[in-house]
């Protein structure tokens, strides 16, 4: 430890205990005082008697901060707390006395003065434990209050990261069994195309269970990732599919979510090919508007189609997921025109 | 000679299919179909022993298909699908495969279908489509054919359904159409939030519905937003009483 460090932790230390340590010898000096301007008891006794008796107040507070740090019943913790200070105040008044006693400083007279006084000992014995008690237990409570709210932040700290990550995480297991089913089809038909797939389809798993650990990766990133899974959807639709991609090259180092893009592609892309028995053409548009990030993405619509739902546009998770990112709701927007369903992220900047 | 035919969307899905059926001399691959709407005509125009069937495809999936289909041949569904579905189909032991499909399964599910076609094959299809279409009702859209088209009515676009026979007429803002079902399964199938039976060949949208005037003894009418006037019988005016909450 550094003797900076110590220091002011022997600062800190010296700063909490002076009001203590400065009230245990006003009371003192005010026992002092009392026993001898009112009631005559020549000064040495006094300050003998007020020692001994301070003394004892002392430890018995520092027996109970011993104590109610260690146990404080979860019910009637004031009826406890009532009957531990009148035990200390009692046992306070009794080892005072026996003390005295034993010091010899004990004479007739002051052993019935002493054994006069006893309610007020006992009673000022009581005030001090009490008070002491009760502030004990009010720090105490009030630390159990401030661990237990920073123990809520750390939960649901947690929690969020597990959603962020089983969100994430979707992988929809049709786009695998799809794509399985393709590659057993070319292993019949075009074996060296389903050697090409299968390198394909497990890039992209990869970088799937790669992404989920990730926190932010650059747009470049994502865009190479979305041509992976693009090529596992041609191989899929081939003849019915075009991607056509308009990127801003000054954008290709900014930092996004990871798996954000290729969701959306994949919705469009079902929506697109499910909603029109035409060829499809998908398109993604990223752009910088000021401080934010723009990707758009359009798919065929067909007005007369009703989407079955459920099967349809799955896009609560991905805004669920923009929220517990960015503590924002407006960030995918959705809009149609000339036939045309088109998605609209915007994300704000990010280095 | 069987006549088969397979539809799916995806060139290559057929491709497996077509590569495991030269396996049986005795089954010949009479069409191909990228989607429902080509099935439909095909079917027809063929009238095949057995049908492969993919149930995700473009504009109607298999089951709505089906559904159009009058003359229902055997079905094998091929699909990736492992939901809630394939439940409904192992109940009513009518045969299917999941993507990828092992050429061994393929077999044995035609073996199955060759020992099997007996006269109670059709009926368990139609309780299978009708669980199925059920759901899809429940969704939000019927697929209806008009002579040679299709259509898909947005359930809101429905204005009523009226019992016709055998058939129910489900009216819509652009006319008429007959679907093979009955008002029982319409009244289940819909939102009861949205459609009342009224009377036992009615089936009203609750939006439709401007006002509703007393007629004999203890019948009501209630009149749409276009003028049709709907008769409302004595439990239908309760149930429409509770629904509108007067």
């Amino acid at each position: 430890m550094a003797p900076a460090d110590m220091d002011s932790r022997l600062s800190r230390r010296i700063k909490r205990a002076s009001p203590i340590v400065g009230s245990v010898v006003i009371w003192g000096c005010f026992q002092t005082w009392l026993l001898n301007q009112w009631f005559g008891v020549e000064l040495n006794l006094s300050a003998y008697d007020a020692l001994i008796s301070v003394n004892w107040i002392v430890l018995s507070c520092a027996l109970l901060e011993l104590i109610i740090s260690r146990y404080t019943p979860k019910t009637s913790k004031y009826q406890f707390v009532f009957g531990l200070s009148l035990v200390v105040a009692w046992s306070c008044y009794w080892l005072s006395y026996q003390t005295l006693e034993i010091l010899d400083k004990l004479n007739v007279d002051y052993t019935l003065f002493f054994q006069r006084s006893y309610p007020i000992r006992v009673g000022a014995n009581f005030l001090i434990a009490c008070g002491w008690s009760m502030t004990l237990l009010f720090r105490k409570q009030v630390k159990e209050l401030e661990e237990s709210a920073s123990h809520q932040v750390a939960t649901e700290a947690l929690v969020k990261e597990a959603e962020l990550q089983k969100l994430q995480l979707q992988l929809q297991p049709h786009f695998l069994f799809n794509s399985l089913n393709s590659i057993n089809a070319l292993i019949l038909v075009q074996p060296s195309k389903a050697r090409e797939m299968v390198q394909q389809l497990s890039d992209f798993l990869r970088a799937t269970l790669r992404r989920a650990d990730e926190q932010w990766i650059t747009l470049a990133q994502e865009v190479t990732y979305l041509q992976l899974y693009l090529s596992i959807e041609k191989v899929r639709f081939g003849h019915r599919l075009e991607v056509r991609m308009n990127l801003d090259e000054q954008i290709q180092l900014w930092l996004i979510p990871p798996l954000l893009l290729q969701p959306l592609v994949e919705n469009a892309i079902k929506f697109g090919l499910y909603g029109t028995t035409d060829k499809v053409v998908i398109d993604l548009q990223t752009q910088r508007e000021g401080d934010s990030l723009s990707i758009e993405i359009s798919n065929p619509f067909d007005e007369d189609m009703q989407p079955v739902e459920g099967s349809g546009f799955g896009l609560s998770g991905l805004r669920r997921r923009l929220y517990l990112l960015y503590s924002r709701n407006d960030l995918l927007t959705i809009r149609m025109e000339e036939n045309k369903f088109i998605v609209r992220l915007t994300l704000p900047e990010k280095y | 000679m069987t006549k088969v035919i397979l539809i799916d969307d995806e060139p290559l899905a057929r491709e497996v299919i077509k590569a495991y059926l030269k396996y049986f001399d005795d089954i010949e691959v009479v069409q191909e179909c990228g989607d429902g709407f080509e099935g439909v005509k095909a079917i027809q125009q063929h009238q095949p022993d057995l049908i492969f069937l993919d149930i995700q495809m473009p504009k109607i999936n298999g089951f709505e298909m089906l559904e159009l289909v009058d003359a229902k041949p055997s079905v094998i569904f091929i699909t990736a699908y492992d939901s809630y579905a394939i439940k409904a189909f192992e109940a009513n032991a009518v045969d299917y495969l999941l993507k990828p499909v092992s050429e061994q399964r393929f077999r044995e599910a035609v073996l199955k279908w060759k020992s099997k076609v007996s006269p109670t094959a059709p009926q368990r299809m139609e309780s299978v489509l009708n669980t199925m279409s059920a759901t899809a009702a429940q969704q939000n859209r019927i697929v209806v054919k008009t002579g040679s088209k299709v259509k898909i009515i947005p359930v809101h676009d429905i204005q009523y359904i009226e019992a016709d026979d055998d058939f129910v007429k489900i009216h819509t803002p652009e006319g008429a159409f007959l679907k093979n079902k009955t008002m029982n399964f319409y009244e289940q199938s819909l939102d009861p939030a949205q459609f009342v039976r009224v009377h036992r060949s009615y089936i009203i949208h609750i939006n439709q519905i401007t006002k509703i005037e007393p007629y004999q003894k203890e019948t009501h009418l209630a009149i749409l937003r276009d003028g049709t006037k709907i008769a409302v019988s004595k439990t239908g005016y309760v149930k429409l009483k509770t629904l509108l909450g007067i």
